[in-house]
């Protein structure tokens, strides 16, 4: 089974000023596209992983998640950002490039969680996340997710 | 120097660290030609678990832990030694993760049980009970897997006839009888152990061999995987209230290796003796009585009954009155109860063992693995492989196999399907110990199906009825 990352999902050149400005402006694409109810939630979410542990594990991405009753179904958002980003990253680097993970409560789907779980497996080599930051067309992103 | 390692990842969502470490210890170890097998707990289920074997063969065990591990968890890396970091220590520097096994990496120790006084499983409720016996069941289901399986083998070697002692059929037919044996005290046992640890294990395995000893009772039957259970709990539950009796510090060795054991087994022994073993008496006799007295005419309802105490508690004492009852009436002419016997016998296991087949999800992975042995067992007459189902499950799988097994009863009756002597179930027509095989045949596939339906009904009805309660949490 292989993942259909859709337009809808990709989101390029998105200018924020800060982290909690991205992790809003992610909640807020999320609730559009009818994963999660409420945008509110879903952004309170983000921000208490971050709390946990930072979500930027460094080469300039980040993968902020956050596993909720809001959320209707597992998602995947890949979103590339105009400027770097203060991620407070474990190699201290700024970040270009979130993809971010909405996970309902109730383990649904043990199918899409798994490509979840891969495609947080395929962050981890150098070559799919070069490829990943290189990318410049929602198409490019698309094809390449289409390789997990 | 190449290493051995072995580690578990996991983080709070379970979604992202726990497979970016996994996949980051992966590789960093195999760059430096060290042989890694990552255990992750994430979201999605265990995924790669390790095995014992793992975990005794590894040099070192690496536990990159987002959300913490409990003592239950850590309990099997005892005596290993473990590096504990943050699971984004890992993301952060795996090569100075990997770097820190040449330093003196210390020994982890498991928290020391059985001077632990108020150790104990920590789930409560119905929820526990049914863990505490599973576990019991886990233990039990090799001892009913083999001792089926060289039961069946010695059964069809002889054709369903009675082995002569000496030879090999005798000796398969022995094990099983043996394998069976140990089995009660085995289920009794270790669901006693998963609720108090090791001082309740020796008094619940004592005290249910000793529940089925009709001859030191004085009964006409064991209390069968039904007393077992009761034993197993009792003495569980009782160990574990008794190892919250505070005392001294230096005496937690002979509470735990002496007082608590000895105390116990004298206790159950007696609550055996004097009230299980009476009881078991009572009912027998009582069912015996009842079973006289309903008039022969209505042969359909008294072997529907029959039927019904049959697959009821499978080599308890319920289902041994039936059998005695039913055999003890072949000399006087009637052999259509033992008819029903040999009808009563198959369904159960066959059926789970078809039931696993068509609905896994509705069982655990050892009751699906275990599920086609436990068919053709059952095809021989063997009904104790359907047991640790009925553990793991009483009231969907006992209540299935009951109902099959009385409407099975009564349509037996209808076309007189008769029975003369102990057999091996489906060989029993072809050695001619059945008549009519064709009616029996029928009848059989008729009941066995029964059986599947109801049981995959009432567990998928369990199961939504569970998870509807998970979900209002």
């Amino acid at each position: 089974m292989t993942l259909e990352i859709s337009e809808e999902h990709i989101f390029l050149n998105i200018y924020v000023i800060n982290k909690k400005d991205a992790l809003k402006k992610i909640a807020e694409f999320a609730e559009t596209a009818g994963v999660v109810t409420s945008k509110k939630a879903y952004y309170k979410g983000l921000l208490q992983r971050e709390k946990e542990v930072t979500t930027g594990f460094g080469n300039g991405f980040s993968i902020p998640h956050a596993k909720l009753k809001e959320v209707v179904k597992p998602a995947i958002f890949i979103v590339k950002f105009t400027n770097g980003i203060d991620w407070k990253a474990l190699d201290r680097q700024q970040v270009n490039v979130a993809i971010a993970l909405a996970i309902p409560e109730r383990d649904a789907e043990v199918e899409h969680l798994k490509l979840l779980s891969q495609i947080s497996r395929r962050l981890m080599h150098d070559d799919f996340c070069d490829q990943l930051m290189r990318s410049t067309t929602k198409q490019e992103i698309i094809d390449l997710f289409k390789t997990v | 120097m190449k290493k051995n390692l072995v580690a578990i990842t996991n983080c709070p969502a379970g979604i992202a660290h726990t497979y970016m470490s996994a996949e980051a210890l992966k590789t960093e170890a195999e760059r430096r030609g060290d042989t890694i097998k990552v255990e992750t707990q994430g979201a999605i289920g265990i995924e790669n678990g390790l095995t014992q074997e793992d975990i005794a063969q590894a040099d070192f065990v690496i536990v990159a832990t987002g959300r913490g591990m409990s003592d239950d968890e850590m309990r099997r890396f005892d005596g290993k030694r473990v590096l504990m970091v943050d699971v984004s220590e890992v993301l952060k520097n795996v090569s100075n993760i990997m770097d820190r096994l040449d330093t003196n990496i210390p020994i982890y120790h498991a928290k020391d049980t059985e001077h632990d006084l108020s150790s104990g499983n920590t789930k409560t409720g119905a929820a526990g009970v049914f863990q505490h016996l599973m576990n019991g069941v886990s233990f039990m289901i090799p001892f009913v897997t083999a001792a089926g399986i060289l039961l069946a083998f010695s059964a069809a070697m002889v054709g369903g006839g009675k082995t002569v002692p000496g030879t090999f059929p005798y000796l398969l037919e022995q094990v099983g009888v043996i394998g069976f044996s140990l089995m009660i005290p085995i289920l009794a046992g270790y669901t006693a152990y998963s609720i108090a640890d090791k001082p309740a294990l020796a008094p619940a395995m004592i005290g249910a061999w000793l529940a089925n000893q009709a001859d030191i009772l004085g009964t006409k039957g064991g209390a069968g995987f039904l007393g077992a259970i009761l034993v197993g709990l009792l003495v569980g539950y009782f160990v574990k209230y008794f190892k919250r009796i505070k005392l001294p510090k230096s005496l937690n060795p002979l509470m735990s290796f002496l007082v608590i054991p000895a105390v116990t087994t004298l206790l159950i022994s007696i609550v055996v003796f004097y009230v299980v073993g009476p009881v078991i008496s009572g009912l027998m006799l009582g069912l015996t009585h009842f079973l006289s007295a309903i008039p022969s005419s209505s042969l359909a309802i008294i072997c529907a009954l029959i039927g019904m105490m049959i697959a009821f508690d499978m080599g308890g004492p319920i289902n041994k009155t039936a059998y005695l009852f039913a055999l003890g009436l072949i000399p006087q002419g009637n052999a259509y109860l033992f008819g029903t016997v040999a009808l009563a016998t198959v369904i159960p296991p066959a059926a789970l063992g078809i039931a696993t087949m068509l609905a896994p999800k509705l069982f655990t992975t050892e009751e699906n693995t275990n599920g086609k042995s436990a068919g053709i067992v059952g095809l021989f007459g063997i009904t104790e492989p359907a047991i640790p189902y009925a553990v793991n499950d009483p009231v969907s799988v006992i209540s299935a196999q009951v109902i099959a097994a009385g409407i099975t009863g009564a349509i037996g009756a209808m076309f007189h399907i008769t029975r003369i002597a102990p057999g091996a179930g489906i060989i029993d027509p072809i050695i001619g110990i059945v008549k009519p095989a064709f009616a029996y045949y029928i009848i059989l596939v008729i009941g066995i199906a029964i059986n599947v339906i109801l049981v995959i009904l009432f567990k998928r009805i369990r199961i939504n009825r569970l998870e509807r309660r998970h979900v209002r949490k």
